[in-house]
């Protein structure tokens, strides 16, 4: 699980171009400056081709957070 | 300066999409007292339509976030495939423009846009420009996809009184919007519009328009000059369009995939159109070149009078 923590952390940093150390489970659209719709469409582009899923139509708009992200990959991977 | 209606809308945004929060803190910083003054006037008169048709404000804002997240899921599902999720106006027809429920939603969500999208502001900023400008030359108005009825009610604001004025719309559940806010706001002059729901097409009008109005039609259908060719025939001598469309937008009911700007000048011109203003409005803060290499969506307006009518007035 740890791995998928870390991987999820290592995206978002790309993605969001910030330290991966600033990355954890308060992330969130409210505290990361550069979260914009634009950059949250390259996150969900990224995220299903790291972990080869696909996030559900409905989820697109939710997965605001750290921690909502990382129960929808891991409840993607154990389906 | 105050906008206490405005506000109600922005409020509820707010709380609910920190994305569109976000984005409309940018927005709104920028913005003039002009702005803020026709934002409030809108917001003023769109509440009180909304509260005598029994629509909550929740239900609006959801609406507008609603259409803010389908684009975003049809932008992610472009950005894998390069093409857009709907290919046929009949699929379109299916799943929107017969779809009452889903029509009513769209119309709502579109309303609120014209004040908290920077580029569809702006689009409507240019059509008002351009309605105040040829005010006293417009005796007739004609309305192709008047949907959320915006347009239509400021046209009837700026042009001629006693002006002719139609409205043709494919979707009944999109004009029977239209018709209810042009009630609301103008009873008297809603009598005299003459509505007609059908194809544009197929529909056979001996007469000639001083100004057209066909904003975000084209795109939704698979043969745009068929449309652009008929709004030329029906320019007066010395009449104006006002055209708007945009360059890769994947949205739920968009068929024709507009890949340039070019593209679309070039459509015009080989429909008779020339193009007197345009404005091109990427909906991203990006330089162009990102803008194009990453196939951000550009919206696209233009004022356009007819290339024979010229020739004939010369």
């Amino acid at each position: 699980m740890k791995n998928v923590k870390d991987q999820i952390a290592k995206i978002m940093a790309v993605v969001f171009e910030v330290n991966v150390d600033s990355i954890d489970e308060n992330t969130s659209a409210d505290n990361i400056e550069t979260w914009d719709s634009l950059r949250h469409m390259n996150l969900i582009l990224a995220l299903e081709e790291d972990f080869n899923v696909t996030i559900p139509d409905e989820e697109v708009g939710n997965l605001m957070n750290f921690k909502l992200i990382e129960l929808i990959i891991t409840d993607l991977q154990n389906q | 300066m105050k906008t206490e209606n405005f506000s109600k809308f922005i409020d509820l945004v707010y709380a609910k999409a920190p994305l569109q929060k976000k984005k409309l803190e940018k927005y709104l910083t920028g913005q003039d007292q002009m702005f803020f003054l026709e934002a409030e006037d809108f917001a003023k008169q769109y509440i009180k339509y909304l509260n005598d048709h029994d629509i909550s404000l929740e239900y609006a804002v959801t609406a507008y976030l609603k259409m803010c997240n389908d684009f975003m899921k049809c932008q992610i599902s472009f950005m894998k495939t390069g093409s857009y999720p709907v290919q046929l106006s009949g699929e379109a027809f299916d799943k929107v423009y017969n779809n009452q429920v889903e029509m009513k939603s769209y119309m709502i969500g579109l309303a609120l846009s014209q004040f908290l999208w920077p580029t569809h502001y702006a689009m409507y900023s240019c059509l008002m420009s351009a309605l105040g400008k040829y005010s006293d030359q417009i005796k007739s108005y004609l309305e192709i996809g008047p949907g959320h009825g915006l347009f239509l009610s400021k046209a009837i604001d700026l042009i001629h009184p006693s002006a002719e004025c139609m409205a043709v719309d494919i979707s009944p559940t999109s004009m029977e919007i239209t018709k209810s806010i042009i009630q609301y706001l103008y009873p008297i002059k809603n009598a005299q519009i003459n509505y007609h729901i059908g194809d544009m097409l197929e529909l056979d009008i001996n007469k000639k328009y001083d100004f057209i109005t066909m904003g975000e039609v084209i795109e939704h259908v698979n043969f745009p000059d068929k449309l652009l060719n008929k709004l030329e025939q029906l320019l007066s001598v010395n009449g104006h369009g006002f055209i708007s469309t945009c360059v890769d937008c994947p949205a739920i009911d968009h068929v024709y995939h507009f890949k340039s700007v070019e593209e679309i000048r070039e459509l015009l011109n080989r429909c008779n159109l020339e193009i007197i203003e345009e404005k091109i409005l990427p909906v991203e803060d990006l330089p162009m070149d990102e803008i194009i290499k990453k196939k951000i969506t550009i919206n696209y307006c233009a004022i356009v009078n007819s290339k024979k009518n010229i020739k004939k007035s010369n």
